[in-house]
């Protein structure tokens, strides 16, 4: 008894010094979640432990706010290079987090979205789920992104250990909707995301819960069309054009430099952000003088 | 370098892209691409392929609407 008090005592001082670190770090938020409830809900080969044999925990760190000025901001394509940056600056704590815990003696492994690393969209394990098992967030209607209840949308990396934390409860209420978007809907059918972005997002409420939604990322995905994606479909267009005049005027054009220029600077302009910066979750952070 | 026939990628690309990931919401969860190849009796290679072509396959002119689109970002 006395052993399994000391444990527990152990695991939770343990907790703390990793939760401190990354939010030291530049976390905004922190929670672990349980391997195996992350397993229950996962296909095969996409658990925890298909990635890391002796994972116990696996930690969840949340941050990378947007800056209010980009929401603002009429440049598109720079707005996602500054979400590209902000998802980037997580991953890179993450990163550091993990070597914290290796220094505390455990294994650790960070993991992020590292986009088509695979080929296709297929994640080794779903943050998402990782995140809301973690207790930091819940779906929403837009896309079905983890709005965390205090920050809206905030980007996730998580690190998989052995070291042995107590999980963290996923919240008890959604986050989505916003009382002000149910009230919206009650009005006009819509609610602020619906309604920026008709084409990739779809969704009804009923009784102040999300009753469905649906995301289209095949039709998101042309939006993010400032990346090495959007750069596969102009070659192909370039490589299929017969008149040799026509094809000069496409590769010298503003369209296919701007998409070499991403693919040589590494640029990713994943997301238009137009769903997420109508939201009303964690707005008080995005309203400044 | 492999590359699936596109007969194979004809016949197979809607149910696939119905299976996975890519439309989400109104079940629980999108199909992994092991799933889908067991469910279709596939190679999880040409899955794999199937999605990762159907998910980039529609008409450039989709994507420069898209920039239009995000261009006209309202406030």
């Amino acid at each position: 008894m006395k052993n399994h008090v000391q444990e527990s005592s152990d695991s939770e001082i343990l907790k703390d010094r990793i939760r401190e670190y990354a939010l030291k770090s530049g976390a905004l938020v922190f929670g672990v979640a349980s391997p195996e409830e992350i397993s229950k809900r996962s296909p095969e080969g996409h658990s925890p432990k298909d990635f890391l044999p002796n994972v116990r925990s696996v930690v969840v760190i949340g941050g990378g706010k947007m800056l209010a000025g980009a929401m603002r901001c009429r440049d598109p394509k720079w707005v996602g290079v500054i979400g590209s940056q902000k998802l980037r600056q997580v991953k890179e704590i993450s990163f550091k987090l993990a070597e914290y815990i290796e220094e505390l003696g455990y294994y650790a492994i960070p993991y992020a979205s590292y986009s088509l690393a695979n080929g296709i969209w297929d994640p080794d394990i779903s943050i998402k789920l990782c995140a809301e098992l973690a207790g930091l967030g819940t779906r929403s209607l837009a896309g079905g992104i983890v709005l965390n209840p205090k920050y809206g949308f905030l980007f996730y990396s998580i690190v998989l250990t052995s070291a042995p934390l107590k999980p963290d409860e996923p919240l008890k209420e959604p986050v989505c909707p916003h009382p002000s978007c149910v009230r919206m809907w009650e009005r006009n059918h819509t609610t602020p995301c619906l309604k920026a972005c008709p084409e990739c997002l779809s969704g009804e409420i009923e009784n102040g819960r999300i009753k469905w939604m649906k995301y289209n990322r095949l039709l998101c995905y042309p939006k993010a069309n400032w990346s090495r994606v959007g750069f596969q479909k102009a070659l192909l267009d370039i490589i299929n054009e017969s008149d040799p005049e026509k094809r000069k005027m496409m590769i010298l054009g503003s369209r296919f430099t701007s998409l070499v220029s991403a693919l040589a600077y590494s640029i990713v302009s994943a997301q238009c952000y137009r769903c997420t910066s109508v939201c009303p979750v964690g707005r008080e952070f995005r309203a400044k003088r | 370098m492999y590359a699936i026939s596109p007969e194979l990628y004809r016949k197979y690309r809607d149910e696939v892209l119905n299976l996975s990931n890519s439309i989400q919401g109104g079940r629980k969860r999108g199909l992994s691409v092991e799933e889908i190849a067991m469910k279709l009796g596939l190679d999880v290679r040409d899955v794999k392929e199937v999605l990762s072509i159907a998910e980039k396959d529609m008409p450039f002119r989709e994507w420069e609407k898209a920039d239009r689109f995000k261009e006209k970002r309202s406030d």
